[in-house]
């Protein structure tokens, strides 16, 4: 199976950046295959400027992004490669589908790896692998929020990624949507087996998808483990006000 | 009814038209998403022939491409003649006039592209090239469509800045707008309103078809098959 080449590889995604500007950030941690690591934290505090790090949408002021023997940024070295050459699936929070492009052509445009004769059938697979064939002749204006976000995923897996990013995937899409998407995604991600950077703000997410979280105030990391112990049992009263804060927060935004 | 000003008149206007658009996508865009020193000021002096009365600018050119100047000079002896009163002439002074209405549009619209497409197509593994061709071009066409329909229109209504530089010589530099001015000034009034009328139809469709072929690529966006 395609989507399988990945998961074979075994590579840790290691990270670690520091910057002062736009937002100061001094943080390090490592992703192994399988991990799916949620950052939590304010606005402000660096967890988007992690992920677009990562991505290679920007680039931090110090350090080096590495996945297993890949060199992806190294500051001392000058070494940056370009986002379209680090094989990285993302999820952007409002989908950032292409409107022009019908949902077949929005995921076979990410199969360059893929002969073009066969792209449109590689690319309905996937759509079938997500349950949203029946979309492939649709254009991003007419679909729900939900199936916007399954594109948007889908997307992401067609390029067969070496890593995935998800840029607070849930926060867009209606509450009754949501649980399932999750669960789906959930489902996924655990069969791809690579390293899985998720940005969130909500504690269900991150129960129902995150191996361990990692706190993050100021561009530093607070506190890093199991999500379920971390939230019942938080280090410090700062873990503890990020962590409620973040779910409050978010609570009183969709009410 | 001034036949050949009419041609000529279309004919320039289809010259601008081809010769600025390909500038103006590739100077649109640099404004658009470029960060670089000096981009506010060189988006002011894009800007200036729109605010310039258009003899001024017909003045300036003149001055420049005479034969006096080194500038002209130089052309001259490439060119082997002089450049000005001639249809190159116009035509330069036309590109020149036109560009604020190629180049505003087309900036405006590749900066309505949100940045997080341009992002996602990154992250599809498009080049930047790629990503140009693709999503911004495509996404970009009601822009560039209307840059079309008003240096088109704006080109056959040229006036100052053609009778400056070019004169007004039958068959190379008297355009419609000149041809019309032309009669006026000989009191033949009924050679006058035809070629107005005229002017006034061609300008009309030229401007209805851009904006109904903007509409439908705003509307369906482009058309690919399914893969490429």
């Amino acid at each position: 199976m395609m989507m399988q080449r990945a998961s074979s590889l075994n590579q840790t995604l290691s990270i670690s950046i520091a910057q002062a500007s736009p937002y100061p950030l001094q943080l390090e941690f490592h992703v192994g295959s399988g991990d799916v690591i949620a950052l939590v934290g304010p606005s402000g505090s660096g967890k988007t400027s992690t992920l677009r790090a990562i991505a290679g949408l920007s680039r931090p002021e110090r350090g080096r992004i590495t996945l297993g023997d890949d060199v992806w940024f190294d500051q001392a070295g000058a070494i940056f490669v370009r986002p379209e050459r680090r094989r990285v699936g993302m999820v952007f929070q409002d989908y950032a589908l292409f409107p022009h492009l019908r949902v077949i052509d929005n995921v076979a445009i990410a199969m360059g790896h893929v002969p073009m004769d066969v792209r449109p059938n590689a690319a309905l697979e996937v759509l079938k692998r997500m349950g949203i064939a029946a979309l492939a002749l649709r254009r991003p204006r007419t679909l729900s929020g939900g199936e916007r976000q399954r594109v948007g995923l889908a997307r992401a897996l067609a390029r067969e990624p070496a890593i995935l990013l998800l840029d607070e995937p849930f926060s867009a899409v209606d509450r009754p949507t949501r649980r399932k998407l999750k669960s789906e995604v959930s489902d996924i991600i655990r069969r791809l087996q690579i390293p899985t950077v998720l940005v969130t703000h909500d504690i269900e997410d991150i129960l129902a998808i995150a191996t361990r979280m990692i706190v993050i105030d100021g561009g530093r990391a607070l506190a890093e483990g199991e999500p379920a112990a971390l939230i019942a049992r938080p280090p410090t009263q700062r873990v503890a006000e990020i962590i409620c804060a973040d779910d409050s927060s978010q609570v009183s935004n969709r009410a | 009814m001034d036949w050949q000003a009419l041609t000529l008149s279309l004919k320039l206007a289809c010259y601008t038209s081809l010769l600025l658009l390909p500038i103006a996508i590739v100077v649109g865009r640099m404004l658009a998403y470029g960060r670089f020193v000096g981009r506010g000021m060189l988006e002011g002096l894009l800007l200036l022939p729109l605010v310039l009365p258009p003899t001024v600018l017909g003045f300036y050119l003149l001055v420049a491409l005479s034969p006096r100047s080194s500038f002209g000079a130089g052309l001259q002896a490439v060119f082997g003649e002089p450049l000005v009163f001639s249809f190159a002439a116009i035509l330069l002074a036309s590109v020149i006039a036109n560009i604020p209405f190629a180049i505003q549009p087309i900036a405006r619209s590749f900066e309505s592209i949100p940045q997080n497409i341009r992002e996602a197509a990154f992250l599809s593994g498009l080049s930047r090239f790629e990503t140009f061709r693709r999503i911004e071009l495509p996404l970009a066409w009601p822009g560039i469509f209307s840059a079309l329909a008003l240096v088109f229109a704006h080109t056959l209504g040229e006036f100052g800045v053609i009778l400056m530089m070019g004169g007004n010589i039958p068959g190379s530099t008297r355009t419609l707008s000149i041809a019309i001015y032309d009669s006026v000034q000989s009191f033949n009034f009924d050679d006058a309103a035809i070629m107005s009328a005229a002017l006034v139809a061609i300008a009309a469709s030229a401007v209805t078809v851009v904006l109904f072929l903007s509409r439908r690529a705003d509307q369906f966006g482009h058309e690919p098959r399914a893969g490429r």
